[in-house]
């Protein structure tokens, strides 16, 4: 893993594996939600086991939902470090020509000073 | 039945029993390990965007944005109900499923053999005691052995146990030295007899309909097809038992060939019988069939309703077994037909395979109480199965109530035609 991201591109992407994360753990939820219903097995220590397969499965569903909100925050993380940096390589290229042109200004006005005093 | 008396009845199995199928629930089981396994291999991979130092370096840039999204992403994972505990949950589930599965089937077997022993132990020394009051009083060997036999048939069962069960060496070779041969059937014609034309309104009413046939030829079975209001149709099938315990080489379907080889579990000609009658008489797989079957009958019944099934040849949805030793089979009969086992607790032959019934939710085993001292009486289907039957109809227990309210379409018939065929065994 790098210290510095290049760019944002590659928070996006990290992003969008979380969101397939959530997908897939959505999909197991409800495979798994259904075999435990079809499970062929009733008595009163099974209905105790399915309840506790729904809970299970419900909590996928909220932490595939919870994932999902991660990818989100990250997603508006990136597009701040990305407004952020722009901003910042702006001011770095107007400070880089506002310094060229007084480096300019202060040849000229030198070289007119010798000039001058015949030099 | 002038004078009856309800008797209550035992029941085993049913809706109301356990239902658990070990190689089902293992295969869900290995199905939630593999959850916990992938869903934990996730969370571990996704645990590493924590720790990624190149999102840690982008917080210079949005400290509360990256501070947000690490905070979104430790929920998912180690929060309350979060990805870790979620795949911790479904490896529990598993060894719940698995531990539950092994349970039943050490249960299961356990059940079985102690339900035997303990039955047959806990009731010999009563049985003795009649035993030998009947010898005092009547010098009569054989009728205190009788007495013995009907006060505690579970010996019966330890007995058998002892020599390798029904499927053991010795019943297999016993088996293979009677030929079966194979059906030959004949159209019997319509039964005009009042008792055959009257629809049945309650299990007893399929019981007496049953008895009719047992008290007709050797190897005679009916199949009667029952209109109902609505047009629509159902079959109640009645297999009657044992005619002939001719043990050489005959024609006779309802002799000792057919017994030995249906309580190993084996096809017979006179199931094979069965199935062309039904065929002859008109039955679709578009029709509901009860099966009914007394002694012998209720093996064959259970056998044909497993090879039915299995062909989809026919619909069979009901099983009633009189008098039946189908411990031994029970267990293959796939859980959309529905089973009725009567046995009365004196009678032997129940005890003939040496097997109980399983305890599942599709086999209802009803224990009746219908003593009448001797072997045959306590075996008989008019003397005992019948108003065992109507035990039957006056019991609450959520089991039976439970078979009889699927039935329902056999019981309310607005006319019924009832066919005669004969099976005989040809090439013995």
């Amino acid at each position: 893993m790098p210290l510095l991201y290049e760019d944002t591109s590659e928070l996006h992407a990290i992003a969008h594996r979380i969101r397939r994360h959530a997908d897939e753990v959505r999909a197991r939820a409800a495979a798994l939600a259904a075999r435990a219903e079809q499970t062929r097995w009733h008595s009163a220590g099974a209905a105790a086991f399915r309840e506790r397969a729904r809970c299970a499965s419900h909590a996928m569903r909220t932490a595939a939902g919870r994932l999902d909100d991660a990818a989100d925050a990250l997603d508006r993380h990136a597009n701040r470090v990305h407004r952020v940096l722009a901003a910042m390589q702006y001011v770095a290229t107007a400070a880089v020509g506002e310094g060229v042109q007084l480096v300019d200004e202060v040849g000229d006005f030198v070289g007119s000073a010798l000039d001058c005093i015949g030099l | 039945m002038g004078g009856y008396e309800p008797q209550p009845v035992s029941v085993r199995g049913g809706a109301d029993g356990i239902e658990a199928h070990y190689d089902d629930m293992v295969e869900a089981a290995r199905l939630f390990g593999r959850a916990a396994t992938d869903t934990g291999g996730a969370s571990l991979a996704l645990h590493g965007y924590l720790l990624d130092p190149g999102i840690y370096s982008s917080g210079l840039f949005d400290p509360v944005g990256a501070a947000d999204f690490e905070a979104e992403l430790a929920a998912a994972l180690d929060g309350p109900g979060g990805l870790s505990w979620v795949a911790a949950e479904w490896g529990l589930l598993d060894v719940q499923l698995r531990s539950a599965a092994a349970a039943y089937l050490a249960a299961d077997r356990l059940d079985t053999a102690a339900h035997d022993m303990l039955d047959g132990f806990l009731r010999l020394p009563a049985a003795a005691v009649q035993s030998g009051e009947t010898l005092a009083r009547t010098g009569s060997v054989a009728g205190a052995l009788n007495r013995l036999l009907t006060a505690d048939p579970e010996l019966l069962d330890e007995a058998i146990g002892a020599f390798g069960g029904v499927r053991g060496t010795v019943a297999g070779g016993v088996s293979a030295l009677l030929w079966d041969g194979h059906a030959v059937v004949r159209d019997g014609g319509v039964d005009q007899d009042p008792e055959a034309a009257a629809p049945p309104r309650c299990l007893a009413d399929v019981m007496a309909g049953l008895a009719l046939r047992s008290y007709a030829r050797h190897g005679e079975i009916d199949v009667r097809v029952l209109t109902r209001a609505d047009g629509s149709r159902a079959v109640i099938v009645d297999i009657p038992g044992t005619k002939s315990w001719d043990p050489l080489p005959n024609g006779d379907v309802t002799s000792l060939a057919t017994n030995v080889r249906a309580v190993a579990g084996q096809p017979t000609a006179y199931e094979h019988g069965v199935l062309t009658a039904m065929q002859r008489a008109g039955v679709t797989p578009a029709d509901d069939v009860m099966l009914v079957g007394h002694s012998e009958g209720g093996m064959v019944a259970v056998r044909t309703a497993i090879d039915a099934t299995a062909s989809g040849r026919f619909h069979i949805s009901h099983v009633v077994t009189a008098g039946s030793p189908i411990g031994a089979v029970a267990a293959r009969v796939p859980a959309r037909v529905q089973v009725l086992a009567l046995e009365n607790s004196g009678d032997l032959v129940p005890h003939a395979d040496g097997a109980t019934n399983p305890d599942r939710t599709n086999i209802t085993t009803v224990a009746i109480r219908r003593d009448h001292g001797t072997v045959s009486a306590n075996h008989d289907i008019e003397e005992s199965y019948l108003p065992g039957a109507a035990d039957v109809d006056a019991s609450g227990d959520a089991s039976v109530r439970a078979f009889l309210g699927s039935a329902q379409r056999f019981f309310d018939a607005r006319d019924v035609q009832t066919s005669r065929y004969v099976i005989t065994r040809a090439n013995w």
